[in-house]
């Protein structure tokens, strides 16, 4: 910026001409009168063909749609959400009128993710555990669109939550909490493409050195019931039988009885590891039902 | 014209209260300004699509929601906070884009064309290559200005208030970075500056 301004400097800034842009830009963008617009400058000119391309085939917000009636008679839930949606958000303004028939798969998808978030709260993302609805036609939906990427994408998403819960637990002193994440963080990144990975054990890496130094013994900041796991060793309920996405999930066994939420949140995960499987429709799906949604909206407005 | 930004952080404050219907609504209008952040700053991949764009911008929404707890007590407006993150994103995306260079079609929805005709549209998408690679010439501040302003539609007020400027500052800045992209057209694409 600094040389940049140097060099500018140089240049006649002049206030009318500072004005005359600013107004140039608001046109170009919507928001001021279009006559300012100055088609004659080729380089705005490439500005707006650009501003246009952003929203050419852009996933918009849920509203004014009618889904398929078999997804209405199936989840009525999406329909009251979008219909709650539909009074408070205001239509995009950067968005043709005629594109708005093609933008029902995405914000059919999208409304989904709100009915689902709406239903968890988004802490409940990161600590929602059992009382799941396995034959959800929500979560069916991902599976049957995208398995393959619906996977990869619930993991990077799981792992971004847990990572982000993990920084939240150590902020507030729950180190067992904060180290519990980081190890479901490190699950998550075995599953995804190595570099998705390295950045993932990165930020991991970088949470863990914030933590005091002992995994077992702190007493100070609000344990929970349950014996913490050391950073290197998942503790035996979170990893039943090694899951892995292509298989296994009928070897997955049903998660023990817990006291408390946090150990629910860990076998959640577990349910992850069976993601492209027919068995995996045990307890825990919640949480990965919203995030495999949240995957399908950005994956629908693909060509 | 009311602009995308118009009432976020209030609703934010809300969201990260607790309130599920601010939740939502905060979701839904902050969603379609992420998105075209994200393709502003990663444009389409090599198979011309905004595919990586669309996914940065998904986590980018999932990572908002995570951290909205903690939002309350940063007490910056939530574009700075939102941006902030996008950002990060966006720079991880951009280590990671030497790899994957696969495009995943498996079933994809059909849909009927409603875009212009090839012609139209290789003469559009010739502009914004070439507006793609002006912008990869700017500063950094250059850049998030002109990404800001343009390509997300923000008021010059909002786009100061996102970035810690001034919207005086910031004026002055997307007009260097105007003049600048003047002056790299005429360089690279004999493009006559005005």
């Amino acid at each position: 910026m600094r040389g940049d301004d140097t060099r500018a400097d140089r240049e006649r800034v002049t206030l009318d001409a500072v004005e005359r842009d600013d107004r140039a830009l608001d046109a170009l963008a919507g928001l001021g009168d279009p006559a300012d617009a100055r088609t004659d400058d080729p380089t705005l000119r490439l500005l707006a063909a650009w501003h246009a391309d952003l929203s050419a085939d852009g996933p918009v917000p849920a509203y004014d749609v009618e889904e398929p009636a078999t997804v209405r008679a199936a989840a009525p839930d999406i329909a009251r959400t979008r219909r709650r949606t539909a009074g408070s958000v205001e239509p995009d303004r950067t968005r043709p009128g005629k594109r708005r028939g093609r933008r029902r798969g995405s914000r059919l998808a999208l409304a989904t993710g709100v009915a689902v978030l709406a239903t968890t709260g988004f802490a409940g993302v990161a600590m929602a555990a059992g009382g799941a609805t396995p034959g959800s036609p929500l979560f069916s939906l991902t599976k049957v669109i995208y398995p393959d990427r619906a996977s990869v994408r619930e993991h990077q998403a799981a792992a971004a939550h847990d990572l982000a819960s993990a920084r939240k637990a150590a902020a507030e002193g729950r180190d067992d909490d904060a180290r519990r994440y980081l190890d479901d963080a490190d699950r998550h990144s075995r599953e995804m493409p190595s570099s998705d990975a390295d950045a993932v054990r990165r930020d991991a890496d970088d949470v863990r050195r914030s933590l005091g130094p002992s995994p077992s013994t702190d007493a100070a900041g609000g344990n929970n019931n349950i014996a913490p796991p050391s950073s290197g060793q998942p503790s035996p309920s979170t990893e039943p039988g090694s899951p892995s996405p292509s298989g296994g999930a009928s070897e997955q066994p049903p998660p023990s009885p817990s006291p408390s939420g946090e150990s629910a949140t860990t076998n959640g995960d577990d349910g992850n590891g069976s993601q492209d499987g027919n068995g995996g429709q045990g307890k825990g799906h919640k949480k990965h039902e919203s995030l495999s949604l949240g995957a399908l909206t950005a994956l629908l407005p693909v060509r | 014209m009311t602009s995308p930004e118009a009432g976020l952080t209030e609703l934010a404050v809300r969201a990260a209260a607790g309130d599920r219907a601010a939740v939502d609504e905060l979701l839904a209008r902050v969603r379609p300004i992420v998105v075209r952040y994200c393709r502003a700053r990663l444009g389409r991949t090599g198979g011309g699509a905004y595919t990586t764009a669309d996914d940065v911008a998904q986590e980018v929404c999932i990572a908002v929601l995570g951290a909205l707890p903690r939002y309350r007590e940063s007490g910056s407006p939530f574009t700075a906070f939102v941006f902030g993150i996008a950002a990060h994103k966006v720079a991880d995306a951009h280590r990671g884009a030497s790899r994957e260079k696969s495009e995943p079609v498996a079933a994809l929805p059909e849909r009927a064309d409603v875009h212009a005709g090839p012609e139209a549209r290789a003469v559009q998408l010739d502009a914004v290559g070439r507006m793609r690679r002006l912008l990869d010439r700017l500063s950094p501040q250059h850049r998030e200005v002109i990404v800001l302003r343009v390509g997300v539609g923000l008021t010059a007020e909002e786009t100061g208030r996102a970035l810690g400027m001034t919207a005086g500052a910031v004026r002055v800045t997307q007009h260097r970075a105007l003049n600048r992209l003047r002056a790299l057209a005429a360089e690279l694409y004999d493009e006559v500056p005005v």
